[in-house]
């Protein structure tokens, strides 16, 4: 860091409006960033809570604590709130914070859309969880919507339509603030092929909610003409087909799940070489990996539905693209791999959390290959085999990603550090009991329960109880989290001016910690290109 | 159904499936058949530790199934094995406090890059050969001998032996919807099959090809029962064909449930199929048919209820 | 100071070129977003009164 920048950069320290105005007229992306986790974070409890009530119910076979149609509604709500809440929006606050920092940039470059699209998400959420509250409660079909079980929905119907709709606005609004920002504002000599994964990932990401985010309005727009206009897209009776709406909505439906879990790829791609202290192997085949199962996940959406009778030939189709998947994955997997070899490895929190993601992700992945076999996939379909499969690849991957991402940067964000020892438990008790929670329904699936049932035949329920037991000390494990982040950005001891970590490399750490108000005014130089690029 | 409180004014049980049915049927030839699948049904639940894996069950279909499924679990443990043993090798060995350096001038290979780009395409192939050939063979529902038309509605389903008047409508037994409500005080082992018995079961032959035609009249449901490898959704204005064939050593009870989700009685819609020699079958079906006209006709389901 | 002051205190650092490409890039990604939305919605039309 050159001399010049430091003072620029402390000159503009105090210049930041205060009070409320600071946070409603937001424009500073470190502000908008802020906001944005915190929703997630409150959005993730909320979730949880839905979560735990789902596990609660299901603890012993025979009905306890909720009538079915509230246990459908609290399964529907989860999965939205976690999906649409919790984890984009946790991917957009990332992006927020970092890309301007990790790219030279100054902030992003649409700074007061950066500010309606955070702001949409309040009332939005406010919006969904007020469904609950509507005569008929909320929705009760799944967060897939599938008419015509949808449209038997009475007051929330709609209103979840319109929730839907302000969440994906948001999200394609934040999806152009982060190309044009990527596109435009990389400072000079930041090649493409020399930006960080995170952004990298975040670049692709971003593409795919532009290409998805709208086909998903469409599809909910035309399931609300069908119900309030008179309109037959779905509805056999007038000459549609229920099945179209499974077509448009896994078109969006399987880009979205890569929308989760690629910009995971990001920050484990920062995450694991820092703290093995050896750049990361492969930095090119990582961005095409990137690319094509980004490209693959448009053509592989008929896996969702290989029981509803499609064509054989379509059948194959879909299962020969979706195994294709596994050959980029794999070459993730073994270049994080590589990574490690021959490094000098240490784990702190992050750490842990990314070494984690490699095992969990990893598994989530081989159910993944398991059920691209549609003839095991006609037994596995519709089974809690499932509901294992694509919560090994959204809680610890996704989840386990964005906190390890936190962890990583909070020392970044606020110029101090946690505490590491509670951080550790924190890992610790979210790590094993996120096996004991979700392990034990690769076996319920296996031997024949169907997801969102909300009682179960006597026969089910040892592995049910394991299960549930698993969910509340991992659910009660993750009150450690905004603790933690409280008690460091209150009290944290300061990091000072060195790196807290001294593997880390990128643009970021070569600004001061915690990141100044108003950061890369003047784009960095070339040298301090160079500088934070080395190991 | 199945709110706080329950019922009440609950008559007596009726008989369940089972036993109530097989003295129905009189001195059939299929008695002895039926009576054994009964009587080796019962202990199939009986501890929850041991459901570890997929059933093999009882058509070649399922089998096969079973097979693929073992196959491709075996490649991904030998997969997990290689790819995590590399992994701890590291974590282990390559730890700063066992004081190991990093080797900063590995940053890519690649020789190495094609190999485990290549490697996996094969491993790939493998496995969709095999899979690709199972699917064919399950998609042909040509020469079938029985056809049936299952109709779900919300929530149970209809069965209809096409060419004959034979209609069934079945749905969860009552002793189960009695002991499903919430508060019901009923410990649920204490039901025979809770959630998995129904009050008129689908019976079908040994040894035969059945074709299932498959619809509902409301929302979408998914005709499934693990052991005859047969899943299927049920959508509402088109028809899906599935099919299998129960190997004749197998008669008996085979029990499953709607696989997606149709709204509040979505886990009570339980599937029960009777599997008997095709003479006990024809036996049946003909009693069926001359007493069944007063008992169940082609009138499938109740309208949708609003949640 | 206003409260949009970072958008201010950024904006004077940003060359023509880098204007310009942020003006067009938004449209472009703008206009793609609105015809994955309306072609889909025309093709799931067309596709109902086959």
């Amino acid at each position: 860091m050159t001399e010049s920048h430091e003072t620029a950069v402390h000159a503009e320290h105090d210049h930041k409006p205060h009070g409320w105005r600071r946070w409603v007229f937001a424009t500073n992306h470190k502000d908008i960033g802020t906001m944005y986790l915190i929703f997630s974070g409150l959005m993730f409890f909320l979730g949880g809570a839905a979560a735990m009530g789902i596990r609660a119910q299901l603890f012993k076979s025979g009905l306890e604590l909720f009538d079915p149609a509230e246990f459908n509604q609290l399964l529907t709500m989860h999965a939205l709130m976690m999906i649409f809440g919790a984890v984009m929006p946790a991917w957009v606050g990332l992006a927020n914070w970092m890309i301007p920092l990790q790219i030279g940039a100054p902030d992003m470059a649409l700074p007061r859309l950066n500010n309606l699209s955070f702001w949409i998400l309040p009332f939005a959420g406010a919006l969904l969880i007020s469904a609950f509250l509507v005569p008929g409660g909320a929705p009760a079909g799944g967060w897939t919507m599938y008419p015509p079980l949808m449209e038997q929905f009475g007051a929330s119907f709609p209103m979840v339509i319109f929730a839907i709709h302000l969440l994906g606005i948001s999200s394609i609004l934040g999806a152009i603030n982060v190309i044009v920002t990527i596109m435009n504002l990389r400072a000079p000599g930041m090649s493409l092929l020399r930006m960080p994964l995170f952004v990298w990932t975040w670049l692709i990401t971003a593409y795919l909610l532009i290409a998805v985010m709208p086909v998903l309005a469409g599809a909910v727009t035309m399931l609300l003409t069908d119900h309030f206009f008179g309109t037959s897209f779905f509805n056999a009776a007038g000459g549609g087909d229920p099945v179209l709406f499974l077509h448009v909505f896994w078109f969006f439906g399987h880009p979205e799940v890569y929308i989760l879990i690629l910009p995971a790829f990001g920050v484990i791609s920062e995450i694991i070489p820092t703290f093995s202290r050896k750049p990361l192997f492969g930095y090119e085949a990582m961005v095409y990996a990137t690319a094509s199962i980004a490209f693959l996940s448009f053509i592989v959406w008929g896996h969702h539905m290989f029981t509803v009778g499609m064509p054989v030939a379509a059948q194959l189709f879909f299962m020969l693209s979706t195994m294709l998947i596994a050959v980029p994955t794999g070459v993730k997997v073994f270049n994080w791999t590589a990574t490690m070899w021959r490094g000098s490895l240490s784990f702190e929190p992050p750490m842990l959390f990314a070494v984690a993601f490699l095992f969990l992700f990893t598994i989530g992945g081989f159910s993944g290959l398991m059920l691209a076999l549609v003839p095991s996939d006609y037994q596995y379909h519709g089974t809690y085999f499932v509901v294992a499969h694509f919560h090994y690849v959204l809680v610890p991957g996704a989840i386990f990603a964005i906190m390890g991402a936190v962890y990583y940067w909070l020392p970044k964000w606020s110029g101090r550090m946690y505490d590491m020892r509670l951080a550790k438990w924190h890992f610790w008790l979210s790590a094993i009991f996120v096996n004991v929670l979700f392990f034990p329904q690769h076996f319920l699936g296996l031997a024949g329960m169907p997801r969102r049932i909300a009682d179960y035949a006597p026969q089910f329920t040892d592995w049910n109880m394991v299960s549930s037991i698993g969910g509340f000390v991992f659910g009660a494990a993750q009150l450690l989290f905004p603790y933690i982040v409280w008690q460091c950005v209150r009290s944290g001891k300061p990091v000072g001016a060195n790196k807290p970590w001294e593997g880390a490399h990128g643009l970021e750490w070569e600004l001061p910690s915690p990141a100044p108000y108003h950061s890369w005014q003047e784009p960095p130089s070339e040298a301090v290109l160079a500088h934070g690029a080395e190991h | 159904m199945r709110r706080k409180g329950g019922r009440g004014d609950r008559a007596a049980e009726r008989a369940e499936e089972g036993p109530g049915r097989c003295a129905r049927l009189g001195k059939g030839a299929g008695i002895v058949s039926l009576a054994a699948a009964m009587a080796g049904a019962v202990p199939a639940f009986a501890s929850g530790w041991d459901l570890l894996n997929m059933p093999r069950g009882v058509t070649n279909v399922s089998t096969r199934i079973y097979s693929l499924h073992m196959m491709a679990f075996w490649v991904c443990v030998v997969l997990a094995a290689l790819v995590f043993g590399v992994m701890i090798w590291s974590l282990l060995f390559h730890r700063k406090a066992r004081g190991a350096v990093p080797d900063v001038t590995m940053v890519h290979n690649t020789k190495v890059e094609i190999v485990w780009t290549t490697i996996p395409v094969l491993i790939l192939v493998g496995m969709a050969i095999p899979a690709a050939r199972l699917l064919v063979r399950i998609n042909n529902n040509t020469d079938s001998e029985v056809s049936i038309r299952v109709n779900g509605f919300q929530w149970g389903w209809q069965y209809q032996y096409l060419g004959t008047n034979v209609s069934i409508v079945s749905k969860l037994s009552q002793s189960s919807d009695a002991a499903s409500m919430l508060d019901s005080g009923t410990n649920p082992r204490s039901v025979p099959h809770y959630l998995l018995s129904v009050d008129h079961p689908l019976v079908v032959p040994v040894g035969e090809k059945v074709r299932l035609l498959i619809t509902s009249v409301d929302v979408i449901h998914s005709w499934w029962v693990p052991d005859l490898g047969v899943k299927r959704s049920a959508i509402p204005g088109f028809i899906n064909e599935a099919s299998f064939t129960i190997d004749p050593s197998k008669p008996g009870v085979y029990r499953g449930q709607c696989a997606d989700l149709c709204g509040r009685g979505h886990a009570y819609m339980p599937i029960v199929v009777h599997a008997v020699s095709p003479a006990a079958f024809q036996t049946w079906l003909k009693q069926q048919e001359s007493a069944g006209k007063q008992v169940s006709t082609g009138e499938p389901a109740p309208p949708a209820a609003s949640t | 100071m206003s409260p949009t002051d970072s958008a201010r205190s950024a904006a004077p650092e940003l060359s023509a070129r880098q204007r310009r490409g942020i003006r067009r890039t938004t449209w472009a990604v703008s206009l793609l977003a609105l015809a994955v939305y309306f072609g889909y919605m025309i093709v799931t039309f067309m596709q109902m009164h086959r």
